[in-house]
């Protein structure tokens, strides 16, 4: 790709055990929501795969597509370097060492469910992540405030989901055109 | 498709159906897997009784604790329960193959657009 006419130096240096070792990296310092400093600060600061500038564009192309935002950054980053493989090799760099650790605790969790008090921890873990979740769309909400359009779209979204309770397929199959044309046409008319 | 007897197909059937339906529903988790949650909840507990509402909520919270991509631990973790190894795999896959494959193309053509604009 651009990126090895421009700098062959990096392109030999991030081979797919690089890739590989560098998203695991991230993924098992990223405990609860911050893998994000770490996915910046293996791909930005200790490695320079990016610049911060790229860094901040791809991340923004990740959380514009759907699903989930590491591991799209994960073959975003492994594909700019090392093609499908280099995807692959990122991926699984970010997912396998975790999800291991996941299912040995899943495990753990099937012995000791019935215990009342690792319910309750449980209980109080998953209300503070939830708000966290609540507090992510709240963000994203308020920083919308100028735009009555993007609320109202919003509002719609909302009432379609949790009023009506049609299929969420059905809502953004519905209302994503609508509010595509919406901006379209503010743009023109600017 | 080719129908296996016994209880083995029934699992692995099982674990399909729960895969397709989270590649189905990841094409449209703009901003993330917890826009898809409710959804998910009423697929996973409601619909198909694969696991009960303190379980769903149990695997919510356990993979918070876990480090990595959390959403797809959950989901593997409920994968899990639905069909074992084969299950937790094709749960992770599921919910990641449709977004990093339109995440591959879309990469290549925006970084093609990119530097032909000259930036």
């Amino acid at each position: 790709m651009v990126l090895a006419a421009e700098q062959p130096d990096i392109v030999a240096r991030v081979t797919l055990s690089a890739l590989f070792a560098g998203f695991l990296k991230a993924a098992l310092c990223g405990f609860g929501g911050a893998l994000l400093p770490w996915a910046r600060r293996v791909i930005v600061e200790e490695r320079r795969w990016m610049s911060e500038a790229e860094f901040a564009d791809t991340l923004s192309l990740c959380q514009f597509l759907p699903g989930v935002n590491f591991a799209n950054l994960a073959v975003c980053v492994g594909s700019k370097f090392r093609g499908p493989l280099g995807a692959v090799a990122a991926f699984l760099g970010l997912t396998l060492t975790p999800l291991t650790i996941a299912v040995v605790i899943g495990a753990g969790y099937l012995q000791v469910a019935h215990f009342a008090v690792v319910q309750r921890v449980l209980g109080g873990i998953s209300g503070a992540a939830a708000g966290l979740v609540i507090a992510a769309a709240f963000r994203m909400l308020t920083s919308q405030y100028r735009h009555p359009v993007a609320l109202l779209f919003a509002a719609l979204a909302f009432s379609g989901i949790v009023l009506t309770h049609l299929p969420l397929t059905l809502v953004v199959a519905g209302l994503a055109p609508l509010s595509i044309g919406a901006s379209w046409l503010r743009w023109r008319a600017r | 498709m080719v129908k296996v007897a016994g209880a083995v197909s029934d699992v692995s059937g099982s674990s399909l159906t729960f895969s397709a339906h989270l590649a189905g529903l990841s094409v449209i988790s703009f901003g993330g897997i917890p826009v898809i949650l409710p959804e998910l909840h009423q697929l996973i507990v409601v619909t198909h009784g694969w696991v009960s509402d303190a379980e769903f909520s149990d695997f919510f919270a356990l993979s918070q604790i876990v480090p990595g991509p959390n959403f797809v631990f959950m989901l593997s973790l409920i994968g899990w329960k639905v069909g074992g190894a084969f299950g937790a795999i094709g749960a992770a896959l599921g919910v990641t193959g449709p977004p990093c494959a339109l995440t591959f193309f879309g990469f290549r053509l925006w970084h093609r657009f990119m530097t032909r604009r000259g930036g």
